[in-house]
């Protein structure tokens, strides 16, 4: 599951819409810019949240990004958050009152806690499932990464599905010679072993195929990032939504406007 | 665990994205100075082994859980500090992209914890015990004992920068216990799983992981040249989030407490800094929205005030039954945007 | 200087004790394509690396295009020499088809320009233009061999060695790799085990054992002497035996 769907998220990644044609700078800065936003909120904010999802809806539709992988994608990302913030309805009995009946404050802060999650996930998602990681690294570099992570990072995302691929094939013989079960630490550990002996025979392989291509110190890439006025427009209109989403709770804005 | 951006503020997410941006670039820097370019494949196969060794899960006995390798000792003893380093945090920026696992504002605190703990803090603790005479005996108490300090290390970290933060209410003595309770069995797994696998290695191919240990050409000399800096680094990190969370368990809003102080007055202008503080005053100015921050919902409530004073910031505007009718008037259209958006958009693209 | 290749006694010994070459040697004319065959453990791997300088001979000389490989002069041995690896994915280790074949080129510091012109040139003669971008581990079996041995053309090597080509390829790769490895005027040396591909490609053949070359002829009169073959734990090639192909056939079925 987790393996198959960051392979659909890699692949999806090199497909083609107008999201994924805008610069990967564009959508790297955006994409940040958008989570300080939302977690710059405080502990409270609920409805407030709410006109955030704006950015990620917008990004998923144009982007064609399979609404069920990122469902996937935010309920494994779930589990630690709502277990930490689960405590907060019991934890924060500050009454909060609403016409008729009481809440703890704790629920608000649940609520708001939940609500930074999926926005927070599912922006990141979106922008690897839009913007393909080779590209990524591309933008990350020009924000002045170090090149020996840069060279990291792309060979690593290079053998990332190559070495998975290898694990699933231990865990499938695995099961085919034990019923059903999971393996013990000790054969785990011998599983594994083997694993990383092959790995590191790779890592060889890899550096005298380098060496035979005359390797001189440093890996670099194409880099053909342009960055258009769809990229500006793009970014600017994320900046100020977020900034105006941030100071100004639509909430409120449609409550007034309702009651008059 | 991983450290998520739900539960993080900014304040605390930049302030650990500042001290793994400085580890990094120095890591990259010392692993560029030490010239042995041959590793770079062997880093990034290596990244792609934790990923794969993460995926088989075996069960702890006695539990009937499941558990994985996390990594960080591992690459610290095959690779040592700087190309270990390296290798954790290009893992943890591929997790929190690919698998969900930790977000991007809390990739900062991930590196550090992870990273710094794990891979630094973690080889230093290989050189302590097995540097001058690097026997299996001695690696594999390393292999046990590394991945104990670390994790705690961790662990008692993401408590602080969670407390720091201020988004869940967990109370710092329950919420470190808790963590750290659990982080020791897993620590222990852990730990066998890397005596079991550097083992095997060191049967094999125990020049890669001695070579980790020499990083200069004599013991001695490599021991002065990074001690001080690691110490030093360790002590801030300590300090950081030690200040960090007395603030934060001692005054719940504690930075509030810190601005009062700096300030003069309750608050700043707006709850984050410069250019926040500066348009909220030009709202405040319009006086078309209220304020936003300090409004009680109901007269009733104001007995309740000294204890909510408590609290920061004060309940949200939002509360109100006419902020919750905004709400879903928001939600409607969200709705009908994205059904909008769907129609503009029309049928897939090759 | 008619001879692309040329060793004499070579002698390969790895660190944990293994004696991989005892004295090997053999010769290539320019543009000749030249199988050397052998059992696994034989030394053909080793004889690609050393060639390539990535493991320097105990003892024994390698000379490629007339230059005499030794550890001073590799840059220069290495741009007159191309070795496609066993496993593709060992060499395809850029995130896109057009860095990869870029590679070579990049580190020798080419204009842009001649780097995007030469790269264009060597995927669209593989087969794989319009690929340029794709990521390597998105290609099929044959599709990273055909882009491994575009990355490895693109730097007009005098020499190719070939490690195993079609390990692994299903037969209609495997058939447009031998198509595409028969127009190539390069001189072509192919290690491996595909005595078929060999039959179709190769001049000349050496029979690798032990470190040491056994024999050495027309690829027919080689492959096809079941005594030799069998001797050295190989076995005859197929389409050189016509009527024993029967009797192995007949001995499998009529098992029951």
């Amino acid at each position: 599951m987790s393996i198959l769907d960051a392979d659909l998220i890699d692949r999806h990644a090199y497909q083609d819409s107008v999201i994924h044609r805008l610069d990967p700078r564009a959508k790297l800065l955006a994409t940040m810019f958008f989570i300080i936003s939302v977690v710059s909120f405080p502990k409270y904010a609920v409805g407030e949240l709410f006109p955030f999802f704006l950015f990620p809806m917008t990004m998923a539709i144009f982007g064609f990004v399979p609404a069920k992988l990122l469902f996937r994608q935010l309920a494994l990302a779930s589990p630690f958050i709502i277990l930490v913030g689960l405590f907060n309805p019991f934890l924060d009995r500050t009454p909060v009152h609403l016409n008729s009946f009481t809440i703890n404050a704790g629920w608000l802060s649940f609520m708001s806690i939940l609500l930074r999650g999926a926005l927070c996930v599912a922006s990141a998602v979106i922008l690897i499932a839009t913007t393909s990681f080779p590209r990524l690294v591309d933008a990350m570099r020009f924000f002045k990464i170090p090149s020996a992570f840069a060279v990291q990072l792309m060979l690593l995302y290079r053998y990332l599905f190559v070495l998975l691929g290898e694990a699933q094939k231990i865990n499938h013989a695995f099961l085919l010679r034990s019923g059903n079960s999971r393996p013990t630490i000790a054969i785990a550990g011998s599983a594994l072993s083997s694993l990383l002996i092959r790995t590191i025979n790779r890592g060889e392989a890899i550096w005298n195929a380098m060496q035979a291509r005359g390797f001189e110190g440093d890996i670099l890439t194409s880099q053909q990032m342009k960055w258009k006025a769809k990229d500006s427009l793009f970014l600017c209109a994320v900046l100020v939504l977020s900034v105006l989403f941030r100071l100004f709770p639509l909430n409120q804005l449609l409550a007034s406007l309702v009651r008059t | 665990m991983h450290m998520a951006d739900a539960l993080l503020s900014p304040a605390v997410g930049g302030t650990f994205y500042v001290l793994s941006g400085g580890s990094l670039a120095l890591s990259a820097k010392k692993f560029r100075d030490q010239g042995d370019q041959s590793r770079v494949p062997l880093m990034g196969v290596l990244g792609a082994f934790v990923f794969a060794a993460q995926m088989i899960n075996f069960s702890i006995p006695g539990t009937g859980s499941s558990g994985h390798l996390g990594g960080g000792m591992l690459l610290a003893m095959l690779l040592g500090p700087w190309a270990g380093f390296i290798t954790l945090a290009s893992v943890l920026v591929v997790q929190a992209l690919f698998f969900a696992d930790g977000g991007l504002l809390a990739l900062g605190c991930n590196i550090w914890n992870m990273g710094f703990y794990g891979c630094i803090i973690g080889w230093l603790i290989y050189r302590a015990i097995a540097g001058k005479n690097p026997t299996r005996t001695r690696i594999s108490i390393s292999a046990m004992v590394g991945p104990l300090i670390a994790l705690e290390l961790g662990a008692f970290t993401v408590v602080l920068q969670t407390l720091a933060s201020g988004i869940s209410e967990l109370p710092f003595d329950k919420f470190s216990g808790l963590m750290l309770g659990i982080h020791f069995p897993i620590a222990i797994v852990e730990g066998l799983v890397t005596m079991a696998v550097v083992n095997f290695v060191y049967q094999l191919k125990p020049e890669l992981v001695k070579q980790s240990l020499g990083l200069s050409e004599s013991g001695k000399e490599g021991t002065a040249e990074y001690k001080p800096v690691l110490i030093v680094l360790l002590v801030l990190a300590l300090l950081t989030g030690g200040a960090l969370s007395w603030f934060a368990s001692a005054y719940p809003d504690g930075l509030e407490w810190s601005v009062s102080k700096t300030y003069g007055k309750e608050e700043l202008p707006g709850q984050e800094t410069g250019i926040y503080g500066f348009l909220s005053k030009i709202q405040k100015k319009t006086a078309f929205l209220p304020d936003y921050g300090f409004k009680p919902s109901e007269p009733e409530s104001q007995a309740e005030a000294g204890s909510s004073e408590e609290s920061w910031p004060a309940i949200s505007t939002g509360t109100s039954v006419s902020g919750i009718i905004g709400s879903i008037l928001v939600l409607g259209l969200l709705v009908i945007s994205g059904i909008v958006m769907f129609r503009l958009r029309g049928g897939k693209k090759k | 200087m008619n001879l692309a290749l040329e060793i004499a006694d070579l002698v390969y010994v790895y660190p944990d004790g293994t004696k991989a070459l005892n004295g090997f040697s053999c010769q290539a004319l320019k543009g000749e394509c030249v199988g050397i065959v052998g059992p696994s453990g034989a030394g053909k791997s080793t004889i690609a690396l050393c060639m390539t300088g990535i493991l320097l001979p105990q003892s024994g000389s390698i000379k490629i295009d007339g230059i005499e490989l030794n550890k001073n002069n590799l840059k220069q041995i290495r741009s007159r020499i191309g070795l496609l690896f066993q496993n593709p994915d060992d060499q395809l280790f850029m995130p896109s088809l057009f860095d990869d074949v870029a590679f070579g080129l990049v580190q020798k510091k080419l204009n842009k320009d001649i780097i995007r012109e030469k790269v264009e040139k060597a995927l669209a003669q593989a087969g794989l233009a319009g690929m340029a971008h794709k990521f390597p581990g998105h290609l099929s079996g044959g599709q990273k061999r055909l882009a491994s041995l575009a990355g490895v053309m693109v730097m007009e090597p005098e020499v190719l060695i070939l490690d195993e080509p079609s390990a692994n390829l299903d037969l209609k790769a495997r058939r447009e790799l031998i198509d595409k490895l028969s127009q190539l005027t390069n001189t072509r040396i192919i290690l491996g085990h595909d005595l078929e591909m060999i039959l179709d490609l190769a001049e000349r053949v050496i029979l690798l054992n032990n470190g040491k070359a056994i024999a050495e002829g027309e690829p027919e009169k080689i492959l096809g002497n079941h005594q030799l073959m069998e001797e050295n734990n190989l076995e005859v090639p197929h389409s050189l035996m016509p009527h024993q192909d029967q009797h192995h056939r007949r001995k499998y079925k009529n098992r029951k």
